[in-house]
């Protein structure tokens, strides 16, 4: 709960500056995607129930913020937590390059998911080449932010009391 | 073992989860356009703040344009006296046919059915991812908005509001990818529906035999429901027809810049009963 209650806000702000400050001034750079940082974050460290749940509310936060229909980033985060958890944490989660590198991958992975939910669910059949067009920028702008932001989130995640949980072992 | 079922167990509850967020999603692309109280709570929490950051920021860059704009004033004042004068005289001429729809109208028994209300509003942020295109406004139901009201600048149409909370809405922009309109290009008569494409606007069954030209305007043909009649889209900027099949290929320009979207009107569409 407590990793719920640090990351939220954080999410939140971050959300909030990132809608207001970027397209003021960087309109032409790609905005990065906060909210699957943090979802890559805390699919290394967060127990996987409690995690899941926490990628979901990530979701649904990013749905208030962007897109049209409520609930289309809750499963994308989710699917990706659960691959994180599931894939990365047999990687060594304290080592520096990993969440950059989980980084490149959730992006590309989080781009491919929209393209298919917004193809088999909803009529928008000509967003799929932008978003497949956009995915090295936005690789590009998710890796700056996240090399800025890994030090916060390890700081939060130390309030939190989290340590790295590998999903084969009992979790706290 | 016991940690294997463990996690099995685990692994079952997610499952369970991701379909219930599916079914959600599912659910609420089918239904009609609403905000949940988990948005509304949401919006109305970080609507301050928002407004807060957008207001100082724009105020900063104010002060530093109009520190740099200082040296041209001048020029810039008899270059607008001058477009004033100019103003005044196409005003007169409008009120003149303004007074000649009315007679018309009257002559014809034409009744209003249509009875339309401005709210102006600032845009205070835009999507937060790339590829929608949405913006906030700083009003929401408190000044009277909700759902699928459609949304003007003064060049043009800028799209409808999809979710609204006290104080802020947002409004997908008619370049997103979901958004259709109803529209007619005002030259040719040719009815079609101008659904975005991300960056501009792509005219969808507009029939072959039609012929609408480069730099044709482009306007709603209020026949869709939300936008009310004759409210500029866009130019025609490229049109390609097919030798067979029913439809030609048209693409539009947006006739607003939604990258200096600062003012937005809200049109307060009331039906009459």
């Amino acid at each position: 709960m407590k990793l719920f209650l640090l990351f939220f806000p954080l999410s939140t702000l971050l959300l909030v500056l990132q809608t207001t400050l970027w397209t003021m001034f960087l309109p032409q750079i790609p905005c990065p995607n906060t909210t699957l940082l943090i979802t890559l974050y805390l699919g290394f460290q967060a127990p996987l129930l409690y995690g899941g749940v926490c990628a979901l509310m990530f979701g649904f936060l990013l749905d208030v913020f962007s897109g049209v229909t409520f609930g289309f980033h809750g499963i994308i985060l989710l699917a990706i937590f659960i691959l994180t958890a599931g894939f990365g944490r047999q990687l060594n989660g304290d080592n520096p390059l990993i969440l950059p590198l989980a980084t490149i991958i959730g992006s590309a992975a989080f781009a491919f998911m929209s393209v298919l939910l917004l193809l088999l669910f909803s009529d928008r059949d000509q967003v799929w080449l932008q978003i497949l067009s956009s995915i090295p920028s936005q690789i590009g702008a998710n890796l700056m932010a996240v090399i800025i932001l890994r030090p916060l989130f390890t700081y939060l995640g130390r309030i939190g009391g989290v340590q790295p949980v590998h999903p084969f072992r009992k979790t706290p | 073992m016991r940690d294997f079922l463990d996690l099995q167990k685990r692994l079952f509850v997610l499952l369970i989860l991701f379909l219930c967020a599916l079914l959600l999603y599912s659910y609420n692309l089918r239904t009609k356009p609403d905000t949940n109280l988990f948005e509304r709570s949401v919006l109305l929490l970080t609507e301050p703040l928002s407004q807060g950051v957008s207001a100082a920021t724009r105020g900063a860059i104010d002060l530093w344009q109009d520190y740099l704009n200082l040296v041209g004033v001048k020029q810039e004042n008899d270059s607008l006296r001058q477009e004033l004068k100019h103003l005044e005289r196409t005003q007169i001429h409008n009120n003149e046919l303004a007074a000649e729809n009315v007679r018309l109208k009257k002559l014809l028994e034409f009744r209003e059915s249509v009875e339309e209300q401005a709210i102006p509003a600032q845009v205070i942020s835009a999507d937060a991812m790339n590829w929608f295109r949405t913006i906030t406004i700083n009003k929401g139901t408190s000044s009277g908005i909700s759902e699928n009201m459609p949304v003007m600048a003064a060049s043009g149409v800028v799209g409808r509001t999809i979710k609204c909370a006290a104080n802020s809405s947002r409004v997908l922009l008619i370049t997103d990818a979901s958004s259709a309109v109803a529209a007619l290009i005002q030259d040719s008569r040719t009815r079609t529906v101008a659904r975005g494409t991300g960056s501009g606007i792509s005219c969808e069954y507009a029939a072959r035999l039609d012929e609408p030209g480069v730099g044709d305007h482009l306007v709603t043909s209020g026949t869709g429901g939300v936008f009310p009649k004759g409210i500029p889209i866009g130019t025609v900027t490229r049109v390609q027809t097919p030798e067979y099949g029913l439809f030609q290929t048209i693409k539009a320009k947006p006739a607003v810049d939604f990258s200096r979207l600062e003012e937005v009107l809200v049109i307060i569409v009331k039906k009459e009963q």
